[in-house]
């Protein structure tokens, strides 16, 4: 079973990605936008990263469900802490971004804590 | 970027989309669990006509929504931290639900919450917090 949940936590990083390049493109987002949904909605849905990055977390929503059709949430929800792991790497090849030494090991704890986790299974 | 400077509507917005975040898997957990075995489709046709699961994903876009929010006006390295409450919150939830929570999966989501607040201290951009 944790294969469907690496996949789905892929899906999830795929949409958090397009997301937040797609918000940083839109600027700060605030309550006083919602003042005016109809405007701030049509601004939203003329971003094309945020309607990919939208459809990428309708679509792991729908993967998550069938995966908690299956496996405790406690032992499916924190295979999700590897987005950290995956947006880090993502920042570092894609974005070329610097990460210090702390965030590495920060990385490598998170790693441990899924590689724990999984050793659960039941 | 300084954590001193966040205000508390930003602290109320972090622990608003925790707490839907976390309710929102606990729901999922509920309502997805009685699904059967018949296929994908099927699984997810019968997931989907329980209350809990439609309540949970409610829990789980308002969650998302007011993540959003929050990153577009909180430094990281408070988010993070923040951010993985979510973990704690998620697994004491399966504990009330009869999970099998051990003291093996407490530590591992431990060393997760721990590993997240070292990445968020870091000072890049670099932003991973995602909640299905």
């Amino acid at each position: 079973m944790i294969a469907p949940i690496i996949l789905t936590v892929g899906v999830v990083v795929a949409g958090q990605l397009l997301l937040k390049t797609g918000m940083a493109q839109l600027g700060a987002v605030g309550l006083a936008d919602l003042r005016h949904p109809l405007s701030f909605t049509l601004r939203l849905l003329r971003n094309a990263r945020v309607v990919t990055g939208l459809v990428a977390y309708l679509a792991s929503a729908l993967m998550w469900i069938w995966v908690l059709a299956r496996v405790e949430v406690s032992f499916a929800y924190p295979f999700l802490s590897l987005s950290y792991v995956a947006v880090t790497l993502a920042a570092v090849i894609v974005l070329r971004e610097r990460v210090s030494p702390a965030q590495w090991a920060g990385v490598a704890l998170v790693v441990a804590g899924v590689f724990v986790v999984a050793s659960t299974a039941t | 970027m300084s954590r001193r400077g966040v205000s508390g509507r930003s602290l109320a917005l972090i622990l608003s989309s925790v707490a839907f975040g976390a309710g929102g898997q606990v729901l999922l957990r509920l309502g997805a669990r009685g699904a059967g075995d018949t296929g994908a489709t099927a699984t997810l046709l019968q997931a989907l006509s329980s209350p809990a699961v439609l309540l949970g994903l409610a829990f789980y876009m308002v969650s998302s929504v007011l993540w959003l929010f929050v990153l577009s006006r909180v430094s990281l390295s408070l988010a993070y931290p923040m951010g993985a409450l979510t973990y704690v919150f998620v697994i004491a939830g399966g504990l009330v639900m009869g999970e099998a929570v051990t003291t093996v999966r407490w530590a591992g989501a431990m060393l997760i919450v721990a590993g997240v607040v070292l990445v968020g201290r870091g000072g890049t951009s670099v932003s991973g917090e995602a909640s299905p």
